[in-house]
């Protein structure tokens, strides 16, 4: 089974149900059959084949959620290479070495993000084949638009079979996160991976093909692509929120489209809780909600099961590099075992490893490791296994602090990386110190993450100047969005004369968040 | 100092400093985001002495600085 097989499944049971809408889209792009999703994408492989892409080739898709981007996804899949998925989020810098690392052989671009980031200063470097959508202008490039592909790309070329040589293990898709070593990771996720989560994940949830989707995550994220491939494995319709700007907005996409599921993370809940009507105006079809990303603490999911009575609230634990979901619970035992985030997979092992590599005993405290057939390839850069992340046994070494049950349910109790969760982003604070160190003033930075009622943590930067006149607040603030979207940029900026250091000279993440939250703690080794 | 004014300095300052290019007319999408928009409504809150309703945190009233302006103006005089 590859994944572009669902895809052809949903176009002869349903051709003329709606794959997809995408709220605020113009015209042609705002909804999508799965017939005509097969169509386009049919379309896009023939195009790529007649440019010798094909299997064991990598397409970078540098697009926001739009309907040219699942016709780019599709057709990338059909012709038997993999997708790179490229977070637009990412600063400039990231987004090309990411480039640099995948070496796509083509990439498609959204026009926004063309004109961004090939029209500066400094313009993206790309493959020779760049592919986008009508309006897309940059010094220098023509690329191949979607539209002409369309109309100049007879389909007819796919009534026999295009991937022979395409077998479940090869990799269907390259996921770039920031992970949990410090730099963005290409993590390698084949068909099989994909395929082994969501059907195990769904012989727990039980959806249909007359579940429906609210997506206001981006398809880059795993958590997006998720959405995406489950739903295509079920046959439902996913809807494409405009965007999670505002919150009542999205609660009013909800019922006007009476989706049957939504899925976020934590901030997402709780911005749909403060900051829109939820509680006096549910979304009558509304039947399950699907919190991942991190655990919304008890007194907040309590205040969502109030919220939205006969709604199903459901939570998964999992990473990129798991295809993604490595654990779930359900809304019968959310209130049983309070604090879990549930039970492995049905095809996945989960063991909780002490210090001396072995599994600890129930109720011990260790680092999650998890083997199964949703386990990666490994990275693009090859070092998976260098950095520890899959380890001699194959497993993946999550990086989180956890102790199991007796019952094999899991207590997640921290992590051992420095990952800062803000506002649904992932942010190490190496990625946005890097950027404070392009300013000439900055001699030392350091970024923490501290608890924050509303983005779930804040990131505070620390910054020690070079000698010289004062710099502003919003000098550094300025600096940090030329290279990095709003939601990346620190919240506060605190200048010190000094900053406390680690044994071996390193600036102490830890001794600054005891500065800054008044706590000591010890530093996680 | 008109509220556009005010407005205008405060986003430019604090929202997205560096961008030359913002005046009253531009479009705010892209500009702010959500993150962006819960510090814009809380200074609007803290500036001008009333509250934001949840539903009133839209596309129309927060996609320019000048419908904002406006906005803010409608509902400071109330």
């Amino acid at each position: 089974m590859l994944l572009q097989d669902w895809l052809k499944a949903d176009a002869r049971r349903f051709p003329d149900k709606v794959a997809a809408i995408f709220c605020g889209a113009k015209a042609p792009y705002e909804r999508v059959t799965f017939a005509e999703l097969d169509d386009m994408s049919d379309r896009v492989a023939a195009y790529l084949r007649t440019q010798n892409v094909g299997a064991g080739d990598r397409v970078a898709l540098v697009y926001d959620n739009s309907l040219p981007a699942l016709a780019w996804f599709w057709g990338v899949l059909k012709v038997g290479a993999a997708t790179v998925d490229v977070p637009t989020l990412a600063g400039r810098d990231t987004i090309q070495g990411i480039l640099d690392e995948a070496a796509p052989k083509a990439v498609a671009i959204d026009p926004a993000q063309m004109a961004k980031l090939c029209a500066a200063e400094d313009p993206l470097r790309l493959p020779t084949l760049v592919l986008s959508t009508e309006g897309a202008t940059a010094p220098g490039l023509t690329p191949v638009t979607l539209e002409w592909i369309l109309s100049h790309t007879e389909p007819t070329v796919f009534t026999t079979p295009v991937t022979p040589t395409i077998t479940p293990d090869d990799v269907a898709l390259i996921v770039y996160t920031s992970g949990t070593t410090g730099r963005p990771n290409g993590v390698m996720l084949s068909h099989g991976n994909f395929v082994a989560n969501l059907t195990a994940g769904n012989e727990l949830m039980g959806l249909t093909d007359e579940d429906s989707i609210l997506v206001v995550v981006p398809l880059y994220y795993v958590h997006g692509r998720m959405q995406l491939l489950w739903h295509t494995m079920l046959g439902g319709t996913m809807v494409f929120s405009a965007g999670f700007q505002f919150p009542q907005k999205v609660l009013l996409e909800l019922i006007e489209y009476g989706t049957t599921g939504f899925s976020g993370v934590p901030y997402h809940f709780k911005q749909l809780l403060d900051r829109s009507k939820l509680t006096s105006n549910l979304p009558p079809k509304l039947k399950y909600v699907l919190v991942t990303g991190g655990a919304l603490s008890q007194d907040e999911l309590r205040r969502l099961a109030d919220a939205m009575p006969g709604v199903g609230i459901h939570l998964a634990y999992g990473q990129t590099e798991a295809a993604p979901r490595i654990t779930y619970i359900g809304p019968d035992e959310l209130f049983v075992k309070e604090g879990s985030v549930g039970k492995a997979l049905p095809n996945v092992k989960l063991e909780i490893l002490g210090s001396d590599e072995r599994p600890v005993p129930a109720g011990e405290i260790g680092e999650v490791a998890a083997g199964g057939p949703n386990i990666m390839k490994g990275y693009v850069s090859g070092d998976h296994v260098a950095l520890g992340k899959i380890d001699a046994q194959g497993r993946l070494r999550t990086g989180d602090l956890a102790r199991l049950d007796e019952d094999g349910h899991l207590f997640l109790v921290g992590r051992s990386s420095e990952m800062i969760k803000s506002a649904g982003e992932r942010i190490f604070p190496q990625e946005i110190e890097a950027v404070l160190y392009k300013h000439p003033r900055v001699e030392e930075a350091a970024v923490i993450g501290v608890k924050d009622p509303t983005l779930g943590e804040r990131m505070l930067a620390y910054i020690k100047l070079r000698p010289g006149d004062p710099v502003s607040t919003t000098e550094l603030k300025a600096h940090c969005l030329q290279s990095l979207p709003f939601v990346r940029v620190p919240k506060e900026f605190i200048v010190r004369d000094e900053l406390p250091k680690t044994g071996s000279g390193k600036v102490s993440r830890g001794a600054l968040r005891t500065l800054a939250t008044g706590v000591p703690e010890s530093e996680p080794t | 100092m008109s509220i556009q004014q005010t407005l205008l300095e405060y986003i430019t300052k604090e929202l997205a400093p560096g961008n030359p290019e913002l005046d009253a007319e531009s479009t705010l999408a892209g500009v702010v985001d959500s993150t962006a928009v819960m510090e814009l409504v809380v200074w609007i809150e803290g500036q001008y002495g009333f509250d934001v309703e949840i539903d009133e945190i839209t596309p129309d009233n927060f996609g320019s600085v000048k419908a904002l302006a406006a906005y803010i103006e409608s509902h400071k005089q109330r």
